[in-house]
């Protein structure tokens, strides 16, 4: 008889339910939020040092497609961390746990992320 | 009334809990603000961020997000650094670096706000 060691799932072929993979995509835009925080601290450094100077360069910065490809993306994680989070606060409330409920819950969180990041991202675009 | 008595870890449990509430009102506040105050001039932001209620809150929105990043963060290294020396260094980096950023950030808004 063949003794093998039993085997845990195998993450690249055992598909990650999306309530999962939206678990994992919240620690990972917190990170994300994290080197956002630092460009902010950064920028008020500058600005509290430059004044007006400071202030045009930030404007030029800004308006350069590049800057606002990763602002976009901050406000991505933003909204994705934020309704997640939300999410969290109804789960410790009790609410939401049903195995339907669950399931929808995770795509309108997916859905509401995407619609915050659309109505943020419109004032840079 | 029920009177709850409630541990140190059922009480730091809530508190995190609250503090989430409070950096959700307070970002969604900042966005919002943000979004129809237009900042033509560095006079224009310098004058906004001067108002005594603007500080207040921006100051109140700095360290709130500096004790949910710090639990965060914490939660993340928990989880994925197993190593006991990279666990207590990489905790004391996190922590200064956070402090840091705290302190550099309520310092440049309170300047700002002084110009």
């Amino acid at each position: 008889m063949n003794h093998r060691q039993p085997l845990s799932p195998h993450l690249q072929i055992y598909r990650l339910p999306l309530t999962a993979l939206l678990s994992i995509a919240h620690r990972i835009t917190g990170c994300l939020l994290l080197t956002a925080w630092i460009a902010i601290v950064l920028c008020l450094i500058y600005l509290a040092l430059g004044r007006e100077d400071a202030w045009q360069t930030l404007h030029l910065w800004g308006s350069s497609p590049a800057v606002r490809i990763v602002i976009s993306g901050w406000l991505f994680a933003l909204s994705l961390h934020a309704v997640h989070g939300i999410r969290h606060l109804l789960w410790d409330m009790g609410f939401g746990f049903e195995r339907g409920t669950i399931h929808r819950l995770a795509q309108a969180e997916a859905i509401l992320a995407l619609i915050f990041t659309g109505y943020l991202a419109s004032g840079l675009w | 009334m029920v009177k709850v008595n409630m541990n140190r870890p059922a009480l730091l449990w809530f508190a995190e809990r609250v503090n989430a509430v409070l950096l959700l009102t307070l970002m969604s506040w900042l966005v919002l603000a943000i979004q129809h105050q237009a900042f033509h001039t560095y006079r224009d932001f310098q004058v906004w961020v001067a108002d005594a209620s603007h500080l207040l809150a921006l100051v109140m929105l700095v360290f709130s997000l500096h004790w949910h990043l710090g639990k965060g963060l914490q939660h993340v290294m928990d989880d994925y650094v197993q190593i006991r020396w990279q666990h207590r260094w990489l905790g004391i980096s996190i922590k200064l670096m956070l402090a840091a950023l705290t302190i550099a950030g309520i310092a440049a808004l309170i300047h700002i706000s002084r110009q």
